[in-house]
This record gives structure tokens, sequence and C-alpha cells, in this order.
């Protein structure tokens, strides 16, 4: 029995394979193609982007602030509060309203683990170690850890910060525009992720007095709050507030914002140290230097307005050309013979 | 009885032979025990592997990290982890525990076949007899083993069934060594035991203490006699009768012996060190890459950690005044949450990644059917998977000569009996044949017929354009005149004698015995008297073994060389038949020079027609290294005492009776060996003495006392013989011709071109050396020779100052001192073009300048740090002048000077044993040596003994700087050595047995398959794990980078972008397509890479893997991560809804895409299996994010994140935009890469895909290129006027050599053709090295058909 290896393409390593060479003309050829074929799709990216309207109202932290506004302790907003929008053309259903927030870390380590998913998903009786996560707003009180009964549901630091400006828009004519709050959030999450339990709203300020009952579509199955709990991944983002189904006629709108939690006064105060006086404030941002945009927007194939998409492309496509030029021009000045081994001897001569 | 100490040292034991009352009161149980892990040894299996493996540096990374993790997780307060500890501990714990399996599965393996030995029965008395187990057994039982059983434990052979109590022993699985060897009793005890197992035995054995010793043994042995009264004697006791644990009996019924050594005091146990385990270069690469990445880990880190603990940003909804404050300062607490945020950038997988594709390309070797050895069955063996890649880095080579170049085939050419009658007529052309065959074997690849027009009466080394270094040397031409008149090749004695000239071993049954019959009787003339005279003292003075195997008579002994004297003599009618312990048996006549036929007696016995010659042997003065001779003292029946002596010319020479011995006589015996050498032959000097009755009856009483001496055994012994072998006369001078292994001079001279520096350590003198150099193409016509040593006597003038005589450390520092000198002014003669060509200086005044520093550097002081600066200072004006030629050519590789040293060298240096000896004495001509060693590509070292040859290995790995790899190739025991000191150890597996291949990192068949491992397999292997390396680096440094950059957006707070298994999953999602371009990638063809050894530059110099390609890699790793994080915030930032988990899958399927089409960047070769795999990762991915994004209970965080992220068509044209960014951006890169500076390899590279009309023509410029440039940089080769005539022909080849050296490639370039099946390709190149070996074979024997017939004719008929 020989012990010869077998004959096999893979044993011999004789596997048929291509073997890439960058040739000139294969180089060059593909370029103009990416050229020819970027710059056409960044073109329509870029007129999809741009037939999105977009409207972005002035931060309405500074224009809703009443008094004191460079004072964090004494600030008084107007609240409510009314802002102009004014859309300059005819926005196409469905638009959407968004709140934008600038220089808030949602990000932030501490910040992006601070929840408890269980909790969230309904789970009851959950042992307080397990909401360690949450610290520092995993308990009511700094006593009685132990006892889940103290616990905060919904626990941790992005539920207490929760959002809660409120908007309406009324038209030029001042008619209520209708908003339509279903759908803001992953249908994902709005099936799994998030659903009230007998726990729900336990010691959590922003939800006494609302029905949190399972199914009740609010507390924890609320989608703002849904849309909330999903944190951002950049300091400025954007989240959507309400889908509007109706086309909306150039003119000028009036976006009135309330804070309608805070107002009520009871409790403690969702965002507790920031002022002591929340009856007379919006969501706050200027403690840490933040601003907040309402935005109105209507929506493309590609999403929303971003131009940026179709200048990449368009950017990457002409490079392609640009270069596919230059390697042409080379070439034909210049070549450089392929697999000519006496370039190396020239190479060494000319000198 | 028990082991007394004795001043000294050197205390023997005494044991009672077979006595139950003293049993086990000497040495220790005969129980081995191999097992690595023991609780009694404080080696606990578990604990043990598992902290062994921490030696890795990797594994100590990856448990701090872990640690730190676990830490951070159950003290918050302390730092935060950013990821779940588990994927980084789990995955350690997995590879540890994998590990210590692994460790613990070999052991019990171990454990298994200790107790299967240790529980063997034998037969033994201690003293009741009976069976017992191998590990029952004590000293002084005695043990009674049958044929083919093999020893339980070293002891002394005291009686057997055989006469005169011998033994046989196969020692195969001890040194791997196939021949029986002969064991034999003291004498007298086998008489009076007689051949008897069951003989009483009574008295003592004593015996040194226990060494490793295999080839010496003392001892004596006293043995009470049955009969009261007279006194015991005491019998000396030697290695001859000793039969050690682990061989085998054979040939012998029973054979009764004493235990002597037991255990773990076996001579075997005591040999079985492990070898030393080489560190691996995976382990130097994590190592180095550990050292090499900490650097950006560290900075990232601190960077990261400074910014965080003293940036503020404004976070008031973390409610941090209520938070626990770490109880660390807050930039360490920081600093170790980075430091575990960016671990991945060093991944626990990359270890993992490494060892599998070390295993495939491991496997791959071994399955290469083109390095499979048909005549042995013997496929190529990778043994140390991890040194796959090292073989493509190969800077040194170290060669065996014997057997490793050369076939160790022994044949007896020629024998000079001195005569002058009897040479005049033989016919001349037999000895210019035989040159013209020497000169056709050094050029083999010539087309037949060009080496042979002009071979009238020239050798080789003519035409070596000896150089001015080497000064006055002999005349070659009047040499071979000399051989050709003088000496008598052995086929031509039989034709002399009218039989038809036929090879010794092939010659025809009839004409050998019509030619050993005319031999016979044939006149005495005192010439005919003599050459009988020589063969019968080749057939009596040797130590080599007639044996019966399947009814024919073959011999066994320990040299081929002596087996092929043996056989040579019984060739011409003097045919050993059979050897006892002090007779030997030689059927002379006629009749026995033809090989026995069928119908014929025995083999053992007599053919009919001669005579049975029955001479006994009185003493045997053993071969040894010192001595380099042996001879026997033997009387004949008639009661003539003789003493036949054979051994080496420089040592036999002197002992030859100076009356007998005339001036012409020396004159013309040096001729011989010179013309003989010339050849590649080795010589022996055969002489005898006769003595008279008185001469030998003292000589032998002092034999006798010195054999039983306790202190000094051989060193009396040697005085002893030196007594006795004096006065000799001179009998004849033989030459044996050590065949060239198929495929040598392509090898090597494939070797050289890649700018391997190959040193061949042989044994053999100089002359041969040299010869078989120039015969297989380590030498060429187009070098100088430096030579260093000694002058010898047949040499014909040494090195340039040496002394004729004793060699002098100062003289040899003169030697080395003007070769220094000569090799400056070669130097600058060549500097001022080349001054002019560098600097644009020049001018007129570099020639007065070189003239003044060559004054200058001849007159250099004598003294060794003088001789150094005198080097140094040489070796910068080289290194200058080559780094510019080389620079150009290899386009500013940062390794271009190295390269030039190699490829600038045309110098070869000759140095000899005692040359060698003394400098590797002298810390100053160590260097001396090493300086001029490098600079020449090729270095011959004679006489080296096996401890000096691991030495010279030593000395280059340590003394060159930096470091070079190594790599040793040889097959015998004595290259074990060399091979363990290399970083690559290659053991043939050849005649001399197993021990060169058991400590070998790969076992090949064939020298000539070294070709293959290292241009092919071993280019290959470096360029696919510098693939694998970098990609690596690259791939986790982006990663590493996007979250760095990451956290300028997330306020420095250590947040990972990834979801914690996206994180770890990283190189597991990209595992799979690597391994494959780790193991299959080629960046050239097989054929293309075999054809142009030049290519090997890559590896030799570390092009590809070196610091300046990590920190390319590192900056494209900084454009691209940081590309990708900025254009994920400009696109992201508008997009709504999308949390950090969503950014985050985004910018790592950009990873993963980037990572993908880089593999398709990197890879050269892109095969099926290769396609699939990446096609099949691009669908697991996908699939992954689809699943992964479903798994709420594992993830919620990352529950619905892929599907959503899917959803988007804005993800899709993002993804492609960035794709095509990322390949727009390597890609023009790489073109404007080819296309302005090309490599050497890019070049071929494109030939290789059938650009550049890759016509043979072409192909001729391209050499011619390389050629030339190889001329212009060696700057000493031969003076202009011996430059190679160039072709007027444009584009044919510039050299001579190139007609002959591109068919050869031509014809291997069609061996390897992809296209051509395997086994038809293997089938071409077997018989194209066949065509080649027959071509040099063929001398005398004009028809060379036969053996392999039609093969030979189709071969040609391909060609």
């Amino acid at each position: 029995m020989s012990r010869r290896p077998p004959n096999t393409p893979f044993r011999q390593q004789t596997l048929k394979a291509w073997r890439p060479i960058l040739t000139p003309a294969w180089v060059i050829a593909t370029f103009t193609a990416v050229g020819c074929v970027f710059i056409p799709i960044g073109t329509v990216c870029l007129i999809a982007s741009q037939s999105v309207v977009e409207v972005v109202s002035k931060p309405y932290d500074e224009t809703c602030c009443e008094r004191f506004c460079d004072n964090d302790e004494r600030r008084i907003d107007k609240n409510p509060c009314t802002i102009k929008m004014t859309v300059p053309e005819r926005m196409v259903a469905p638009v959407h309203l968004y709140y934008s927030l600038e220089n808030y870390y949602q990000n932030h380590r501490r910040y992006v683990k601070s929840r408890s998913d269980r909790q969230l998903r309904g789970e009851t009786g959950l042992k307080p170690s397990l909401l360690s996560d949450c610290a520092p707003r995993a308990f009511a009180n700094a006593k009685g850890r132990d006892e889940v009964a103290n616990a905060i549901n919904p626990c941790g630091l992005i539920a207490w910060s929760v959002f809660n400006d409120t908007f309406s828009l009324a038209d030029p004519d001042g008619r209520q525009v209708a908003m339509v709050k279903k759908g803001i959030a992953w249908d994902t999450d709005v099936s799994t992720k998030f659903r009230n339990s007998e726990e729900t709203g336990t010691n959590f300020p922003p939800f006494a007095g609302k029905d949190c009952s399972p199914g009740s579509g609010q507390c924890a199955e609320d989608e703002d709050f849904i849309v909330w709990m999903r944190t951002a991944g950049l300091p400025t983002f954007r989240k959507l507030y309400r889908r509007i189904d109706i086309d909306l006629e150039p003119g000028e709108y009036a976006l009135t914002i309330q804070n309608g939690d805070v107002l009520s006064g009871r409790g403690e105060r969702p965002i507790n140290r920031w002022t002591d006086a929340p009856q007379r404030l919006l969501y706050p941002v200027h403690p840490f230097g933040g601003h907040k945009y309402a935005v109105l927007t209507t929506t493309s194939w590609i999403g929303g307005r971003n131009d940026f998409l179709g200048y990449a492309y368009i950017i990457v496509g002409a490079t392609s050309l640009l270069l596919a030029l230059a390697f042409f021009v080379k070439h034909k000045i210049s070549p450089r013979k392929l697999g000519d081994t006496s370039y190396l001897l020239s190479a060494f001569s000319s000198r | 009885m028990s082991a007394g100490a004795a001043p000294g040292g050197a205390a023997w034991r005494t044991a009672s032979i077979c006595a139950a009352e003293h049993r086990g009161s000497v040495g220790v149980k005969n129980a081995v025990s191999t097992v690595k892990y023991k609780i009694s040894a404080g080696r606990p299996w578990f604990p043990y592997a598992i902290v062994e493996q921490f030696r890795r540096i990797a594994n100590i990374y990856y448990l701090v990290v872990s640690a730190l993790m676990l830490v951070g997780e159950q003290a918050p307060q302390l730092w935060v982890t950013p990821y779940e500890s588990w994927s980084t501990a789990g995955v350690l714990v997995f590879v540890l525990v994998l590990t210590a399996l692994k460790e613990g599965v070999e052991d019990l393996r171990r454990l298994r076949s200790d107790r299967a030995e240790n529980g063997t029965l034998v037969l033994a008395r201690t003293p009741a007899k009976g069976e017992v187990r191998w590990e029952d057994l004590r000293v002084g039982d005695l043990v009674i083993v049958r044929d083919r059983q093999a020893l339980p434990a070293d002891a002394v052979l005291l009686t057997s069934s055989a006469p005169n109590g011998v033994a046989y022993v196969d020692t195969a699985n001890i040194d791997g060594e196939t021949n029986l060897k002969l064991r034999e009793p003291p004498a007298e005890v086998a008489h009076a035991l007689g051949a008897n197992e069951d003989a009483r035995v009574v008295g003592t054995v004593s015996f040194e203490p226990p060494s490793r010793h295999i080839h010496t043994f003392n001892g004596a042995i006293r043995l009470d006699p049955s009969g009261a009264g007279s006194a015991p004697s005491e019998l000396p006791l030697s290695a001859s009768s000793l039969l050690l644990r682990g061989s085998v009996l054979r040939n012998v019924d029973f054979a009764l012996a004493v235990v002597v050594y037991t255990g773990s005091e076996s001579k075997v146990a005591m040999n079985s060190q492990e070898t030393p385990s080489k560190m691996s270069l995976v382990e130097r690469t994590i190592n180095a890459s550990l050292g090499a990445i900490m650097v950006p880990y560290l900075a990232f880190t601190t960077v990261s950690a400074a910014i965080a603990s003293t940036a503020t940003y404004e976070t008031p909804y973390l409610l941090s005044g209520s938070e626990t404050a770490s109880v660390l300062p807050p930039f360490v607490s920081l600093w170790v949450t980075f430091f575990i945020l960016y671990c991945f950038l060093i991944p626990i997988s990359l270890y993992v990644t490494i060892e599998l594709v070390n295993l495939l390309q491991a496997y791959l070797i071994a399955q290469d059917a083109l390095m499979y050895d048909k005549a042995s069955d013997t496929p190529a063996v990778a043994r140390s998977s991890n040194l796959c890649q090292e073989l493509g880095q190969i800077q040194y080579v170290f060669s065996d000569k014997t057997g490793t170049l050369t076939a160790n085939e022994m044949v007896l050419r020629y024998m000079s009996v001195g005569s002058q009658d009897l040479i005049a007529s033989l016919p001349p052309p037999a000895g210019a044949r035989a040159g013209a065959r020497a000169h056709a074997d050094g050029g083999g690849d010539e087309p037949a017929g060009a080496g042979t027009s002009d071979a009238g009466g020239t050798v080789d080394l003519e035409r070596a354009n000896l150089p001015a270094a080497r000064v006055g040397g002999a005349a070659d031409g009047e040499a071979t005149d000399v051989l050709r008149s003088a000496s008598v090749p052995l086929e031509n004695l039989l034709r002399l004698a009218g039989g038809r000239p036929g090879g010794v071993t092939t010659s025809p049954r009839d004409a050998a015995v019509g030619a050993a019959s005319r031999l016979n009787l044939s006149s005495d003339s005192a010439e005919t008297v003599r050459a009988r005279t020589a063969a019968e003292l080749l057939a009596i003075c040797h130590t080599v073994l007639p044996q019966i195997v399947g009814g024919r008579l073959v011999y066994q002994g320990e040299s081929p060389d002596e087996v092929a004297l043996v056989e040579a003599a019984a060739s011409v009618g003097y045919r050993l038949l059979r050897r006892d312990a002090d007779e030997v048996v030689v059927a002379v006549g006629a009749a026995a020079a033809a090989p026995p036929a069928a119908d014929g007696p025995p083999p053992g016995g007599c053919p009919a027609g001669c005579d049975e010659l029955h001479v006994r042997v009185l003493a045997v003065n053993q071969f040894n290294s010192t001595r380099k001779r042996m001879s026997c003292l033997v009387r004949y029946p008639d009661g003539t005492l003789v003493l036949y002596a054979k051994g080496a010319d420089t040592t036999m020479l002197p002992l030859l009776d100076s009356r007998a011995f005339g001036a012409a006589e020396s004159t013309r015996a040096n001729d011989h060996l010179s013309a003989y050498a010339r050849e590649g032959l080795r010589t022996l000097v055969l002489a005898k003495r006769t003595l008279t009755a008185q001469q030998a009856t003292e000589w032998l009483a002092r034999f006798r006392a010195a054999a039983v001496a306790r202190v000094d055994r051989d060193g009396q012994l040697a005085d002893a013989a030196a007594a006795v072998e004096s006065g000799l006369a001179l009998v004849a001078l033989t030459a044996i011709e050590d065949k060239l292994q198929a495929g040598v001079p392509h090898t090597l001279e494939h070797l050289r071109r890649a700018g391997l520096k190959v040193w061949v350590l042989t044994g053999d003198k100089v002359e041969t050396a040299v010869n078989i150099g120039f015969a297989c193409k380590l030498l060429t016509t187009e070098m100088t020779l430096l030579h260093i040593g000694a002058a010898d006597a047949d040499g014909g003038g040494g090195g340039g100052g040496g002394a004729r005589g004793a060699l002098t450390t100062e003289g040899l520092r003169e030697q080395l001192r003007t070769l220094t000198a000569h090799y400056a002014a070669q130097i600058l003669a060549q500097l001022p073009h080349l001054a002019d060509g560098a600097d644009g200086g020049g001018g007129a005044g570099d020639a007065s300048a070189a003239e003044r520093l060559a004054e200058r550097l001849t007159a250099a002081p004598r003294h060794v740090s003088g001789l150094r600066a005198v080097f140094q200072r040489v070796q910068g004006l080289h290194h200058a002048a080559s780094r510019t030629i080389a620079s150009r050519l290899f386009l500013g590789s940062p390794a271009s000077s190295r390269a030039a040293e190699v490829e600038a060298s045309a110098l070869a240096l000759v140095i000899d044993g005692a040359a060698l000896a003394l400098c590797l004495d002298d810390e100053g001509l160590k260097e001396a040596l090493l300086q001029l060693g490098r600079v020449c590509a090729s270095v011959l070292a004679c006489r080296v003994s096996p401890k000096q040859k691991a030495q010279v290995v030593e000395l280059v790995r340590t003394g060159v700087k930096p470091e070079p790899l190594t790599l040793s190739i040889g097959d015998g025991a004595n290259d074990v050595g060399m091979i363990q000191a290399a970083h690559v150890g290659v053991g043939i597996s050849g005649k001399e047995g197993m021990q060169a291949v058991n400590n070998s990192d790969f076992a090949i068949a064939q020298f000539r398959f070294l070709e293959r491992l290292l241009l092919l397999h071993g280019r290959w292997n470096y360029g696919r794990m510098s693939k694998v390396v970098l990609y690596y680096y690259y791939k986790n440094f982006v990663l590493t980078l996007t979250l760095f950059v990451f956290n300028f957006q997330a306020a420095f707070s250590g947040t990972s972008l990834f979801e914690s298994l996206m994180a770890s999953g990283y190189n597991v999602l990209l595992f799979l397509p690597i391994v494959f371009v780790g193991a299959l990638d080629q960046d050239i063809s097989a054929q293309m890479a075999l054809r142009q050894p030049e290519l090997y530059v890559t590896g030799r110099t570390n092009m590809h893997l070196n610091t300046i390609k990590v920190g390319a890699t590192m900056l494209e790793g900084v454009l691209t991560g940081g590309v990708i994080v900025a254009v994920a915030a400009a696109t992201r930032r508008s997009s709504a809804n999308d949390g950090l988990y969503s950014l985050g899958c985004t910018v790592y399927t950009w990873l993963f895409l980037i990572m993908q089409w880089k593999l398709v960047a990197e890879a050269s070769c892109w095969s099926r299996p290769l396609n699939a795999i990446w096609w099949a990762h691009n669908m697991i991915y996908v699939a992954f994010l689809i699943a992964y994004s479903a798994m709420y209970s594992v993830s919620p965080d990352f529950y619905g994140v892929g599907t959503n992220t899917l959803d988007e068509p804005e993800f899709w044209l993002a993804c492609a935009v960035v794709l095509g960014a990322s390949m727009l951006l390597d890609t023009s890169l790489e073109y404007a890469r080819l296309q302005l500076r090309p490599t050497i390899v890019d070049i071929y590279a494109e030939i290789d895909s059938g650009y550049g009309e890759a016509s043979l023509e072409h192909e001729m410029r391209a050499r011619g290129a390389l050629g030339r440039l190889r001329e212009a940089l060696g700057i000493f080769s031969a003076p202009s006027a011996l430059k190679k005539p160039k072709a007027d022909a444009p584009g044919a080849a510039p050299a001579g050599a190139g007609v002959g050296r591109s068919g050869a490639e031509r014809s291997s370039y069609d061996f390897t053709a992809p296209e051509m099946p395997l086994s038809k390709r293997a089938e071409l190149m077997d018989k194209a090295l066949q065509r080649r070996g027959s071509r040099a074979n063929d001398r005398a024997a004009p028809s060379p058909a036969g053996a392999h017939g039609g093969g030979g004719g189709d071969a040609r008929r391909c060609a």
C-alpha cells in the first residue's frame, strides 16, 4: 500500500483559481464604470433627498424661555409655549413631526445601561439585585432596598429622564392638525419589549395617575415612552413624535409645546435635581447647554432629508472618473508594460 | 554489595550475579516512565497543565483582561466593564481547558505505552527461572532473550546459542541503524558456560556508573569457578558485550545476559532527554505583536482616560451626585474601563487562527505528491507545524554532505597499486571519460555533449577559475594526466584481465569469473601481487558482518565505505563468507567473484572451484575519528602474522616505512590521491606490515592489557595501536565514489539563486569537499574561492598567508587579514564607478582615494580588533555600494540592504576543521570568520565534527545581527546537534537511520525536495501567514479605532458602539475566509516560484511582515476607521428613531464588508473553496443579523435592531458607498504602486498570469536583466577577462550557463504546470531526474538502459 498522497486539486494545491492582476485596462475600465454608476445614483439620491420638505424650528428652549434664561435656578419657561413653523411649500403626507435634542449624551455608558429590560417587559417581583444597573434610580428610598415594593418601575436613568414635552400643531387657520401616535415606535418594541405589569408605574412619578394596567397602551406601553427608551447613538438626535397623514399646505403653523406631566405637580419631579420649579419649565436642556427643536418633514424613498448620501456617491463617482482619467493619461504617456522584467533593469541602469 | 564512592568520581558498581540475597541492592527498578504529569513529581495534571499555558504571554494578557472584567462586574465601585466578561473569560477558559485535555490525552497515551512496556514478560533467572515483568528486573538478574525479542534492560552478554556465545542485535530502536551489530561475550565466560541457558553462573559483575554514552562501557566480570580452589579471575567487559535496552536480538536462538543498568539508568533512558522545543514563530509573532500593538493600545487607553477624566461634559441626567463614586482616582478607574473596552485589539482568536492555519499548512506539505519519494514510499512530513512559514524566510542553509547531498551509496571506483607497467597498457579514454563525467555532473543541466567535447584532459577545477587568494594551486591538468595514466579504475583491472568492463557491483557473472581467474592466475608481477594483496586486505581487514538474508549473502556494516570495499573485493574473487568472533573466512578464486548461482552451494559456503581461506583475527584496532584508521592483526593458516591497516591518507602516509616508501612513490601516491580527490572521491590508503611471532606476542600482550584497563581504556588502546601501526608498506590507494543524490546540483543552484547562503559542513577532506561542491553547483566558476586553513600536503597550497605545517591562531589571523585586504582591494577597485552612480559625487578624486584606502587597509594592524575594524570598514563600503544598486531593484524595500548583501556576494569560503576549531575558540577570530562567511554565498567547512556543526550554526545565529533564520538539513545522527541548533531542522529519511528525522521539524526523503519545501511551500506559507497576521492587525485595529473615535461622540464614557456579542463575535464572523487564505493563497504560481528562485527574496528579507508594513497597515486602519465613523455620523444624523445599537449595527456591517473586501484585495489566488466560503460568510452574516435580532432572550439590546436596520434603503445605499470608497482607495493606491514602483514579485505575478509575452524569448531577456544585475552586484566576481562572452543575438542568454539552466527550468515548468495531471507530472519529473542521474552515472558503462530502459528514452523525447 503506497503512502503516495492522493492526487486531488486541493491536496496538490492545484485548485483552479482566479489570480486577479491590476492591469491598466481593467483598472481604468472599472474605475470609469464605477464613476458612471455612482454619479447617477448620487444624483438620484440627492434629488430624492432634496424633494423632502423639512421645516426645522428655532431652538425652542430659547424661544420659550420667559425669564431668568441664564439662571438655572430661577429660570421660567412659557408653559405652554407656542412657536411658529413656516411651511414653505406643500408637504405631502405622511409628514413626520420630530423633536430633536442637541448635546444630549443618551449614549453615555452609564445612561445606556441604566434600565431593566425584564421590568419593562412586565416581569414582576424582580429581585432587587437584578435592578442594580438602574442605580441610582432603582429604589425610591435609600432604606428598604430589599423590598420589591420599594423598587422604581420602570427604573433607571433613561426612564427617569423621559422626555415629556408635548406638541400640538395648528394650521394657518387655527385648526388643530390631526396627528397619529400609533406606529411611531418599532413594532418589535411595541409587541415584545414593553409591557405593563401590575407593578408598572410604582414609585415612578411620570406615570402617576395613568392607567398602567397591561394592554392599556399607556405608561410602559406608551409609544412616546418606547421611543425615548431606544437610546440614541449620537449626542444630537431626533425622535419621532407624531405622524401626520394629511398634506400640509404652505403657511404658518403654530406649534404649541406643553409640559403636561410636570404641570400635574404630583410627587417627585421627573428630573429632580434640575430645578426647584418644575411648573415653570418645559423639559430642561439648558443645564447641559443643550437645545431642543421641533422638526416637520416629509419622507422620500430614502428616508428623510439627507443630502450627504447623494454627495458621497457623487464624490466617490467623480473621484473614480478622475482617477481613471489620470491612470489613462499615465498609461498613454509612460506605460509600464505588464510583465516586463526589463523594467527592473531599466530602473536600475537609468541613473 | 553497593556502589562505593571512590576518589575521582568514577566509582564502579558491583553486583552479585543472580543472587537472591543481594538482589535489589544496586540500581533502580526496571520501570520506565515517560509520563509528564505525575502527582509524585509535584505536577498534577490539571493544575499543572493549566499553569503551564501561562508561559505564553498572550494567555497572561487574556487572563488579566478577563480578571479586570470580572472584578469590574462584581465591584462597579472600582471600575466599569463595558462588555460582559464571558466574552473573553469564556473563550480563555475554553482554550485553556481544551489544551489541558489535549495534553492529558497525550500523557495518557504515554502512560499506557509505559505500562505496556513495563509489563512485558521476559524469561529471567532471579535466581528462580521464570517469566517476569520487565519492571521487576533488577541489576544482577540473568535474562534469557529469544530471537527477535527486545532487551528489557542494558545487560552484559554472557553466552548464546551461537558459537563462542556471540549474538547479533538490531539497534534500530536506539540509533536507527538497521545493520546488525555483533556482540561478543568475554571468550572465557562463553567458553565456561557453553551454549546453555541454564548454565550455573555465580560471581559478581562490576561496571562504571550509568552514563549516556551509548558506545562506551567499561566493566569487569568475575565468575566463581564451579570447582573450588582455583582463584576467580576478573575478565574485562567492554561495549562490545553490552546489549542495550530496546535493541532486538537477531539470528541466535537465545542469549544469556546479566542485567547491569535498569530503568531510568539504562543508556537509552539516559539519552531520551526531551528535544529542546523550538520557540515557534507563532509564539514569537504573538509576543512581538503584543509588543507592537501595545503601543497604540496603551495610547488609545491613556488618551481616552485622560480626556474622560479631565473633560467636563454636562450630563445632569446621569444624576451623578447620587452615584457611588469610584474609590479609585477617576483616571485609574477610567483607564481600566478603556483598557477593557479596547481589548479586542489583541484578539484571542488570532492565536487560534494561526494554529489552525499552521495545521493546514503542515497538512498540505505532507500531502504534496511531488515531495513523495517513490523509491522509499515516503511522503514529506511536517513535524513542527508551527514552523511552516519559517521555511519561507530562511537565510542560511546548513547542509550535511554525506547522505544529504550525496546518496551515501559507495562504489569503489579506482584502485592505485602504484604500477607503471600495468598502467601503461591501460586504454586512456577510461580516465578521460571519467573526467568528462565528473564535468557533466557538475553542469548536470547542460545539454548532452556540451560538456564532453573539451573534457580531454581537464577536470572541473580548471574551469573553476581558482582565484588569486588561492595561490600556487597544483597544475590540475597535469594531475589529471597522472590520474589517467596511473590509476586503475577497477573495471579496467578486470578488463586487463580479459573481462568485460562492467561496474563492480553489476558485473556479469561470467565476465567477473573470467576476470578474477586471470587476475589470480596471471604471472606474479609485482603489481598483480599487490593488487591481490589489496583485495585480500579488503576482504579481511574490516568490521563488516556477512549475513544471509533470504538465501543471499549480504554485507552489513556500520560504514558504507567498508561495505563497498568488501563488495569490491568479492567481485574480484575474494568473497567474504563468514566471520566469527576471531576468524574470517574468505572464499578465494575466480568462482568466488561471481554472485552465487541459484543452484550453487548455500550462500555462506564456498562455491565450487575456489578455496576457503581461514584467517584468524588476533586483534582489531578500531576506527575512530581521531585515529582515522583501523588495523587488524591476523594470522594466516601458515602462521604468517600480518597487520593490515587502512585509513585516511593524512594519518596513514606518515606511518609508511620511509625506506620502502621512497620519494618517487610518495610523489606518485600524493598525485593519485589529489587526482582522486579532485574527482570528488574518498580516498583510503591500504598498507600492511608483516610481524614476527615474537613481535606479535609482545604487542598482543600490550593490547590485551590496554583492553582491560579500567582507566582511560580508549587512550591506552590507541597507544597500543599506534605502537604497531608503523613502518607499514603501502599496498594500494583506493578511491570510493559517493554518488550525488538526484537533483542536488539543480536544487543547490536554485537555493543559491534564491539568495540563500548555503554552508556545507562535512567531515570530508578539503579537496573532496570542494569537488563535490563544484559537482553539485554549490560552487561555480564565477565565484572566488577563499581558503582558510592549514596548507594540505595534497591541497597544493592553502590560503593566502598560510604557512605550511601546523596551524596556529596567529597564522590564521594572518590568513584572515590577507583575505580581508584582498577583498577590500577588490571592493575599492569597483568603488569609483559605483561611487559616481551612487552619490553623484565621484569624479577623479575617487581613484586616488581608493588607493589610499587600500594602502591603509593592507597595512592594517595584525591584532584582532584591528582586523575587526578593517572588516567593518570594508563591509560598510560594500553595503553602501550594494545598497545603492539593490535599492533600485527592490524599490525601497526596507530590507534591501540585506537583499543586496546576499546578491552581491560572489565569494565562497572554504575552511578546514583545524582552522574552524581554532576560530571557534577565539572570540576575535570567530567574529572575523563570521564577517567573512557572511559575505560569501557559499561556505564549505571540511573535517567538521558533529559538535562543531552545531557550533557553527550557533555562531551564525548569535553572531549575525539581526539574527538570521537558519535551516539545517542532514540525515545522520551526527547532524542531530546541528538540526536542533537551527531554527528549522530538516531531516532526510535516508540510510543512516531515523535519528535525524526524529529530531527534525520537517522530514523529506530527498535533498531535492528542499527546493519545493523552501521555494514553494515556504514562500507560500510565509506570504499566507503574513496576510493572516496583517489582516488581523488591520481588522481589529479598525474595530478598536471606531470605538475610540466613537467615544468622542459619547462623552468618553467608555460606551461600546457594538452590542457585546457582536463585538466579541467580530473575529468569529470573519474567521473562516482568512483561514482559507492562510491555507490556500498563492502569491505566485508554483511553476513561477520554482522557475524564478530569486522571488524567494520576499520572505528572506521579510518584505511582508516588517514594522513598516505593520505601520502602513495601522495607518490605513486609522484612515478607514476615521472615515467610517465620520460617514456614520453624517448619514445617521438625520435619520429617525435609530438607537445606539442601530448605529453600531450599521458601522459593524460596514466593517464587515470592508474586511471582506480587504480579503478579496489581499488574496492573490481566488480559488473555488475560498469563493464559496467567502460568499457563505456574507450570507451567514445577514442570517446572523436577522436571527440575532429575533432573540430577545439572548440580547434585549439587539432585539429588532438587525431587521429594522436591514429594512432601510438608506442603510444599503450607505453600505454600497462606503464599500465603494474603500475599494477605490485600496485599488488606486495599489495600482499606483504597481505602476510606479512594482516589485520583482509583482512583475512575475503578471508574467504568471500570462501578461508580458511570457514567451521564452521574453523570459530570456528577464534572465538577462537579472543575470547582468547579479554581475553588477557581484562586484568581486571574475575579472573582465574571465567573463563569458556576451551572446550576440538579442534575447539570448547572456551567460553560457544560462542556456542549460533555462532548459532545465523550462522542463521543471512543464512538470508543475497545473493543467497536466499530477501522476503525469510526477512521472515526468522522476524520469527527468533519472535521466540526469543516469547521465551522471553512465560513465564507463555505455549502455545505461537496463534499469530504466524505456523511461529514459521517453524522457529524452520529452525534453
